[in-house]
């Protein structure tokens, strides 16, 4: 739901961005001379409801893990505004980010490069737990969150280096989960472990987000974890949001051509070369010049005709439903040739 | 290494599949300083130009099988017994500078979290075009435009300029990439790619995907893919190795294995992929703890079919089915 359409009578929700946006200056000599900036998070608007898992995928390279890390407050926003429980982050006094800080947990892309080398996994989730000390024994506490993700009280001694990369993923859960935060911002929390540990992970969460009323921001590419956990998806392409709604109204019916072609890259399986012409998304991103304002797909996109090089607001598609492309507000975008 | 002086005989039990065998690993021990067995005799067979995949649950010893086929494992972590073949040469024992020779030039890897793996100090391109130029000898010119031309078909937008930024300029996906051309670069005839689009969306997973069969099949080469995902394997390998705590349990062609395992850990991983609607699919228990005590079939513990049987005798594995090897006591 855009932020204007808002009831007074709903309780703020956990976390709201508003026009955020993050961009990295070229570098080197070649970029700078042709000025491509990097605008990896380029006015994005989300609302997370308490107690709800949303999902976030998009292109490599879309800007997932910046804005992200835009959130934990790890990179500095350029401009736009970032609230949580309803108060501006920028303002909280040191005490009051604190909390925040412990209020808001993130398992990171790359398990291996979170982690202290130095070292064991277990004194690396106590310092994590200064931030808000458990009530008990905090060795007995991390003994009790390992085995809680699945893995054996024996990591705690171990070293990030000693244990296999679905291991320290799931570490890296645990670490997260120690402060008891309220929004937990996971990026590829599941990507790197098999289809039975994704299940057990995956019930975990779901187990302690009953239990809490934890709510999930999940970044991931893979669309049957979002198909399974997320009740809402929001698709990201080239520092936009693309397309948002109810998961499995936008997985049905994908209104935008980078959602749909997301959809069908992800079935290996069933390709014909007709459906490849009209649906799947080819070559590779590539940021748009200053006098470039239309879909920033057009270049890839199976349906581009002149009218997509055009500015694409982000329109409502549906009861809280929206997507950027002329064509999926007006339909189904199946009707619409492919 | 190994202090053995006995060439090691032992063959693996994989043996009649078409094709010349290419990279063999019979009865493979890896365990830690301390003695804890890591693998517990992995048996493994790639024939040249095959694409085989590995799959099995994580802290399975995907991984670790990787790196004690390239002598590289981690500090403290030993070879203790088995055989690794790669043609008519055996491969443990090899001096270090011997297989330095075979890296790189003969099998070359994309690592499990391959980010790490890059140089933080040097921009990307000269990373890549620096490996090309040891494992090939182009001129430095050649090397930059073959490093420019295979990002630009990796996906890597801008792929010129980007060249020259560093790796944490990249996102997590595109250093993966990176990483992946890395090992593609080189020429080998036995790519092992760990884990190699995990992080991927699936857009780009396909591209990469795309890449990695291109020039596996260009160059004739043969593939070892490890992945999680029987999605990719099911897409990418002709064969597929289904491990479990450090033993492999089933070994076939891939369509067979998958359609018909006769392991019921591969029937367990099977109905993970495709769970009802609404459902979270996965096998209760866990994966035993390394220097767990073994008796009986190794998965026995959680296994639906387990009878006394499973529990106190070791299943050997053995060829079930034409070209199709499996350890279970009720098959
Ligand atoms: N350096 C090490 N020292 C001791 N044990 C290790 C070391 N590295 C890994 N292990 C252990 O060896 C076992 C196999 O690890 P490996 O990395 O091969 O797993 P994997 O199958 O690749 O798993 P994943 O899918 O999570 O990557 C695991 O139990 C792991 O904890
Ligand atoms: N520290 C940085 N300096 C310069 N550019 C950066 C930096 N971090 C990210 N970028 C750029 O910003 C863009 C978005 O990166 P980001 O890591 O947010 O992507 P992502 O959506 O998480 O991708 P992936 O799925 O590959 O992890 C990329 O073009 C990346 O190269
Ligand atoms: S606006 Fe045009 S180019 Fe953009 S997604 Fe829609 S159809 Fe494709
Ligand atoms: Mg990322
Ligand atoms: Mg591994």
């Amino acid at each position: 739901m855009p932020p204007s359409v808002t009831s007074e009578t709903t309780a703020a929700p956990v976390l709201e961005l508003r026009e955020l946006r993050k961009t990295f200056a070229p570098r080197g000599l070649l970029a700078r001379r042709r000025g491509v900036a990097v605008p990896a998070v380029d006015g994005i608007d989300l609302r997370l409801e308490q107690g709800s898992t949303t999902a976030l995928v998009g292109e490599s390279g879309s800007g997932k893990s910046t804005l992200a890390r835009l959130i934990l407050h790890l990179h500095k926003a350029d401009s736009g505004e970032i609230l949580f429980g309803g108060e501006q982050v920028q303002g909280l006094s040191e005490r009051d980010f604190r909390r925040f800080r412990a209020d808001v947990q993130m398992v990171f892309q790359n398990p291996l490069t979170s982690f202290d080398p130095m070292h064991t996994i277990g004194s690396s989730i106590k310092e994590t737990m200064r931030l808000r000390p458990p009530a008990g024994d905090p060795d007995a506490r991390v003994r009790e969150l390992l085995e809680e993700a699945g893995l054996s009280a024996r990591f705690a001694d171990l070293r990030p280096r000693d244990v296999s990369g679905g291991e320290l993923q799931r570490a890296g859960i645990a670490r997260a989960l120690s402060v008891t935060p309220k929004l937990v911002v996971m990026d590829e929390p599941t990507s790197a472990l098999d289809m039975s540990i994704q299940g057990q992970v995956l019930e975990l969460l779901a187990r302690l987000q009953r239990d809490h009323d934890l709510t999930y921001l999940i970044v991931t590419h893979d669309l049957r974890t979002v198909r399974m956990v997320a009740e809402r998806v929001v698709v990201m392409y080239l520092g936009q949001v693309v397309e948002e709604g109810p998961t499995h109204e936008v997985f049905d019916d994908p209104r935008h051509p980078y959602t749909r072609g997301l959809l069908y890259a992800h079935d290996l399986a069933d390709r014909d070369a007709e459906r490849d012409a009209n649906v799947r998304i080819r070559g590779s991103l590539r940021y748009p010049t200053a006098d470039e304002r239309g879909c920033r797909l057009v270049g890839r996109c199976p349906l581009a005709v002149d009218r997509c090089r055009e500015p694409q607001p982000l329109a409502e598609t549906g009861p809280d439903r929206r997507a950027r492309c002329w064509r999926g507000a007006q339909g189904p975008l199946d009707t619409a040739g492919a | 290494m190994t202090t053995e002086t006995t060439p090691r005989e032992r063959r693996t039990a994989l043996r009649g599949l078409p094709g010349e065998p290419l990279l063999e690993v019979a009865g493979l021990e890896v365990a830690t300083a301390a003695g804890v067995k890591l693998l517990h005799g992995m048996e493994l067979a790639v024939p040249a130009g095959a694409r085989v995949g590995i799959v099995g649950e994580s802290g399975s010893g995907k991984s670790m099988t990787a790196a004690a086929v390239l002598g590289l494992l981690p500090d403290g972590v030993r070879a203790t017994a088995g055989s690794v073949r790669l043609r008519d040469r055996e491969l443990s024992g090899l001096p270090e500078r011997e297989l330095r020779a075979i890296r790189g030039r003969e099998i070359s890897i994309v690592y499990q979290n391959a980010v790490t793996s890059l140089n933080p100090l040097m921009p990307v391109g000269e990373q890549i075009a620096r490996v090309c130029r040891t494992h090939t000898g182009v001129s430095k010119e050649a090397a930059r435009e073959r490093t420019v031309e295979l990002l630009d078909r990796l996906g890597i937008a801008d792929a010129r300029s980007r060249a020259n930024d560093y790796p944490h300029h990249f996102s997590g996906g595109m250093a993966q990439r990176v990483a992946i051309a890395m090992a593609l670069i080189c020429d080998p005839a036995l790519l092992i790619a760990d884990e190699p689009t995990t992080g991927l969306d699936a857009t780009i997973q396909a591209q990469v995907l795309d890449v990695i069969d291109g020039s596996v099949r260009e160059r004739e080469a043969a593939l070892l893919l490890i992945s999680h995902d029987l999605g990719v394997i099911r897409a990418m390998c002709d064969h597929v190795a289904v491990v479990y705590a450090g033993e492999l349990l089933e070994f076939g062609a891939t369509e067979e294995v998958l359609g018909n395992p006769l392991s019921p850990y591969t029937a367990g991983l099977v109905r993970c992929l495709e769970p009802a609607d609404g459902e979270i699919a996965y096998i209760p228990g866990r994966i035993p703890a390394p220097g767990t005590p073994r008796r009986g079939c190794v998965f026995a513990p959680r296994c639906e079919q387990a009878t006394d049987s499973c529990r106190t005798r070791q299943p050997e594995l053995s060829e079930l089915r034409p070209h199709h090897w499996a350890s279970c006591h009720h098959q």
